[in-house]
């Protein structure tokens, strides 16, 4: 038992954290900000101690209330009727509350369902109700690490804002159903904490309670609503068909092998929604209206990884359905390159953030439908990367908004002089997701590489690749335009955060070979184990069967010609003259281009989400195809 | 078989040697391609033109020019773009992965356009946003060209790319090299294509407040850039000494003519090219080459 | 002329024969005190590449469509590496036609500002050298001698390119004694 209550203390210690801030910060603002801080650190110390310890599986089947009924039925049951009241306590908002009610009626029609009629019939109980597997180490590692230093830094960001209790809590809420999600074995737990996610969501988009936050939080409800709409209908499909309700049961069947099922296709749809696939991307676009700290944590970095989670948790399931694949693909595919475009055409940072939050699950998707060790290694390596940088860019983009108090880029001219910590993490972030020799570009390299046996990918890997690098250059160039400004101070609660993350982004791009041997190598499904597709040459290369990258020569030269020069560059003997404008002087300011006429939101949202709705259609055929066939 | 293949068995380091002496040529042929670029246009002009060791003589100078700054990041991105230029040459004189080599080139450009938008003056920040329209359509193009050399060869890795490399490439993608050609075009800012140095538009562009010897920087690290494109063009497409020097200098000449009887475009133009007739080229010559594999 | 120092190819005087001409035309003017070694290399290859600026400080437009004339290809001011750059920072000569009128006055200042060391400046046509036929007017602020160091004068109104080339012939001979003098 005591094993058990350590590798579940990536749950309890969130909600003992939650619930002590909330009733810290009722007393004073200090005290509260302390608690969360405690509590961050012995997250973050937690998190990797569990991932050191290996494998961990806890039991945890014998947890009963009211005399026989299982602790997670009454939990759901709870749950589910919670999101119905909410709907109803909602129903100003108007048609999308009434969306999300019959949703919510419709997951509770399910689970009263499976809890009567499908449960008895359950011959695979799951071994342990708990597993904490390599798969899950990344994921915890993640959600510990960038969600503790985002907590850290949300004491600060949250100081005159209202309501810090009610935030605190559910923000560590969400990190406890973060980690329980990936730990569970057992499905109906998978559920339970994948529908707390979309609770803590709603609750934290809603945070300032005005009337656009209200109706993108209820965007976001209905939208995830669908999705675990699809994830328990899966789950029903599981028990009617295999019998089971374990996860590692539902990937060993044999019979999986056969045919496809409905199953896979449901729990990839719900996967679609959670990760804000086309076309279920309109959510978080809306959810950009919450406070910052929630955009880099969940919004970024952890909660829309779960349908990442989901996915690569049922790879094996596809391995030889080659149709699946190449649907799976291209609906990442479409998602990385559209996402991408539409990214372009915003001139508020954080929808900008957004659109690349988006674009950057699609070539996750793209990576995870290549279905193959290579896909799934470079899937890993997006995932973790993407995470670290994104939340590091949100959190400055926090930074920036809270002193300049706007979120558009034209405002943002002179901010090297002006913040020049919060520049250079941006900077980092900015170089960590486009160019080498930093972590995103592995995976691109690495999807590249493996053009050799999937043609199909390479349209949407090419135009999503440089339609990147305009909108994150002209941002970085925005940065470090001028005109020059007087320097203001920055807090340690922001430094320490997105140093840290700078610190981590840095050493793990540096030293990728070797964590993809050590860490990410381990998380691969045994149906890829033997394909040794990539392999590390060195301390600090990586090879794989075509091609070749080491990350010392380009780092050695970053920093000769990047980081040498700014740091020792002194202009003494220079003369500094006048910038070139006709010989006059230089006084306006420039917007940016943006092409809104053609890529604005408002031209190409429609078209775009239509085909995306007929592919995802077109992709659960395939998937019922397959059951009735 | 290539030159380069040989030169492991001529003499001891010689795989060391012959790569390091390669890549001091490189900017000098660049800057001497420049050179009769200048005269060759002028002739085809009516008039006489600079002397062909015109780009060093304008070097020269610019070493020899006081120093004048805005701020000090447009310095620090002038030394970034250079060092990658530097190391896409170095990685591609030393045969390494040729998707690696595509993308320091980008980073090298991504700092050209970092350093454009550093300077406050609205031209070099016009210059900038063309530039990297620019770098949007042309990278694209450069992309799928490198691509469908290693799909051809079944590798990425330069070595064995040239290794694989029976018949020149210039039969089996016709097309890509068409498209190698319209790369070659604009990085050396012809028109119809040169829309980031429009010098009657946005005066210098994205270079607008550099100034002696950072100009130089800049002068150098596109002399760099030529030499890398036609090295490629050479390494790939037409290995032989005298075949390979005949088409580079047919390529050129195309070039030049094309540079000297059209006018500018608008970057609209470059898109819709590159776009339509560009990714047609090397598309169909990657289906082509996937196919018949 | 005919010393040694002329232009192959080319009379400042003669009208309608001047043109391009085969051959290797130099722009040798005066000979570098210091022979041979990096100095003499680096002194004789930069004067190679005499970048040119031409503001035009207000006048009846005379002045600059010759030099234009000068640039363009029938007197190929390229061949001896002059090439018209607007942009002050990467020009070492500064052509300035025109009375300098109220409006161009602080940009002429700035422009002459913004360029780089070592530089020479070329007053070109009479409004430019002492006000021409603007003598009177009301926001006349010259002559350019009041507000800049000039090198060259080349009187005329117009001057004919021939006559502009001779002065910009004579600037680059001042041009080149400051880079000795540095060099």
């Amino acid at each position: 038992m005591s094993n058990d209550i350590l590798g579940l203390m990536p749950i309890i210690l969130p909600l003992v954290g939650g619930g002590l801030a909330y009733i810290a910060y009722l007393k004073s603002r200090n005290a509260g900000a302390a608690i969360v801080v405690l509590f961050s650190v012995a997250l973050m110390i937690a998190g990797p101690l569990l991932i050191l310890q290996g494998t961990t599986t806890m039991k945890m089947d014998n947890l009963k209330v009211f005399g026989d009924f299982d602790i997670i039925e009454v939990l759901d049951y709870i749950l589910i009727i919670g999101f119905i009241g909410l709907a109803i306590g909602i129903r100003k908002v108007g048609a999308p509350a009434y969306v999300a009610l019959i949703l919510g009626v419709a997951q509770l029609l399910t689970v009263l369902y499976y809890d009567t009629s499908l449960k008895g019939d359950i011959k695979y109980l799951p071994v342990n109700n708990f597993n904490v597997d390599p798969l899950a180490h990344i994921f915890l590692l993640i959600c510990t690490v960038v969600g503790g230093f985002i907590l850290i830094y949300a004491t600060k960001y949250m100081e005159k804002e209202k309501n810090p209790s009610r935030f605190f809590l559910v923000m560590f809420l969400f990190i406890a159903a973060m980690n329980g999600a990936v730990f569970s074995d057992n499905l109906m737990w998978l559920f339970f904490f994948w529908e707390i996610t979309t609770l803590c969501s709603f609750l934290l988009i809603n945070h300032d309670n005005t009337e656009l936050s209200l109706n993108n939080a209820t965007l976001a409800l209905w939208m995830t609503l669908l999705g675990g709409v699809f994830l328990i209908v899966g789950i029903a499909l599981i028990a009617i068909n295999y019998d089971t309700s374990s996860m590692v049961v539902f990937l060993s069947n044999g019979a999986l092998q056969d045919k496809l099922f409905a199953a896979v296709a449901l729990l990839a749809l719900a996967a679609f929604t959670k990760s804000a696939i086309y076309p279920f991307q309109k959510w978080l676009i809306g959810a950009m209206v919450a406070p910052t700290p929630v955009s880099a944590l969940l919004h970024s970095a952890t909660m829309v990884n779960l349908g990442i989670y989901m996915l690569l948790r049922i790879t094996p399931t596809w391995v030889n359905f080659d149709m699946f694949q190449v649907l799976l693909a291209i609906a990442g595919g479409f998602t990385f390159l559209f996402a991408a475009v539409q990214a372009v055409a915003q001139d508020d940072a954080k929808k900008m953030l957004a659109y690349s939050t988006i674009s950057n699950l699609g070539l996750i998707v793209l990576a995870i439908g290549l279905s193959s060790a290579l896909g799934y290694l470079a899937a890993l390596m997006l995932l973790f990367f993407h995470a670290f940088a994104k939340a590091m860019l949100f959190m400055s983009v926090g930074v920036v908004q809270k002193r300049i108090h706007s979120k558009s880029f034209d405002d943002m001219s002179g901010l090297l002089s002006r913040m020049p910590f919060i520049s250079i993490m941006i900077f980092i972030g900015v170089l960590a997701l486009m160019a080498l020799p930093f972590g995103a570009f592995v995976t691109k390299w690495l999807l590249l590489e493996g053009t050799m046996t999937y043609p199909v990918i390479v349209p949407f890997v090419v135009f999503g690749t440089t339609v990147s690098v305009f909108f994150y250059t002209q941002w970085l160039g925005r940065i470090s335009s001028e005109p020059a400004r007087k320097k203001v101070p920055i807090s340690m609660r922001y430094a320490v955060p997105l140093g840290g993350l700078a610190v981590a982004i840095v050493l793990s791009s540096l030293f990728i070979a070797q964590m993809a041997d050590s860490v990410l190598t381990k998380a691969l499904p045994q149906v890829f184990a033997n394909q040794g597709d990539i392999a590390s040459q060195g301390a600090y290369s990586l090879g794989t069967v075509t091609g070749f990258y080491s990350t010392l020569p380009l780092f050695l030269v970053l920093m000769m010609t990047l980081l040498i020069p700014a740091l020792f560059l002194r202009s003494r003997s220079m003369k500094k003259v006048d910038p070139y404008c006709c010989g006059k002087p230089m006084k306006q300011s420039f917007r940016g281009y943006y092409f809104k006429d053609i890529l604005g939101d408002n031209k190409i949202d429609l078209p775009l989400t239509a085909m995306a709705l007929v592919a995802s259609v077109f992709l659960f055929i395939v998937g019922v195809w397959g059951a009735w066939t | 078989m290539t030159l380069i293949n040989d030169y492991p068995n001529w003499f001891p380091f010689a795989n060391i040697i012959i790569p390091v002496i390669v890549l001091i040529l490189l900017p000098f042929i660049g800057l001497l391609v420049l050179g009769i670029d200048r005269k060759v246009s002028a002739r085809m002009q009516n008039r006489i033109g600079p002397p062909v060791l015109q780009p060093f003589y304008d070097l020269a100078k610019l070493f020899s020019k006081q120093e004048l700054y805005t701020n000090t990041s447009m310095l620090v991105f002038a030394y970034a773009h250079l060092g990658f230029m530097f190391t896409t040459a170095i990685f591609l004189v030393f045969r390494q992965d040729i998707i690696v080599i595509f993308f320091t080139l980008t980073l090298s450009m991504i700092f050209l356009v970092l350093g454009a938008f550093s300077t406050p003056s609205p031209y070099s920040y016009l210059g900038g946003y063309r530039e990297l329209i620019k770098i949007l359509c042309i990278e694209t193009l450069f992309l799928f060209v490198m691509l469908t050399l290693g799909v051809n060869a079944k590798t990425f890795l330069l070595s064995e790319v040239i290794d694989k490399i029976n018949t020149p490439l210039i039969i089996r993608m016709p097309l890509s090299f068409v498209a190698m050609i319209i790369i070659f075009l604009v990085a050396m800012e012809k028109t119809p294509f040169n829309i980031p140095g429009a010098h009657s538009e946005i005066v210098q562009g994205p270079l607008t407040d550099y100034s002696g010897r950072w100009y130089g920087l800049f002068k150098l690290s596109h002399a760099l850039e030529i030499g890398i494109l036609l090295m490629i063009m050479y390494l790939f497409f037409v290995p032989n000494p005298i075949l390979g020097i005949i088409m580079l200098v047919v390529s050129f000449l195309v070039v030049v003519t094309i540079g000297n009887t059209t006018t500018r475009t608008t970057y609209k133009g470059l898109f819709k090219f590159s776009f339509t007739v560009g990714i047609a080229l090397v598309l169909i010559n990657l289906i082509a080459v996937v196919v018949f594999s | 002329m005919s010393n040694g120092n002329e232009m192959k190819g080319m009379s400042p005087t003669k009208e309608g024969t001047t043109g391009p001409s085969p051959g290797n035309p130099t722009l040798t003017v005066l000979k570098l005190k210091h022979k041979g070694g990096a100095k003499y290399v680096r002194g004789m290859a930069t004067l190679r590449s005499p970048w040119v600026l031409h503001f035009d400080t207000g006048g009846c437009n005379g002045c600059p469509i010759e030099i234009l004339a000068a640039l363009a290809p029938r007197y190929d001011l390229e061949r001896f590496g002059i090439v018209n750059k607007g942009n002050p920072k990467m020009a070492d000569v500064l052509l300035v036609t025109g009375t300098v009128t109220a409006g161009c006055k602080d940009v002429l200042i700035n422009l002459y500002n913004q360029m780089a060391e070592p530089k020479v400046v070329v007053a070109i046509g009479s409004c430019c050298c002492d006000k021409g036929v603007f003598d009177q007017c009301y926001n006349v602020r010259g002559p350019i001698y009041k507000i800049l160091p000039v090198d060259v004068y080349v009187p005329g109104c117009a001057p004919r390119p021939g006559t502009i080339i001779e002065g910009v012939k004579k600037a680059l001979a001042l041009w080149q004694a400051k880079l000795a003098g540095e060099a």
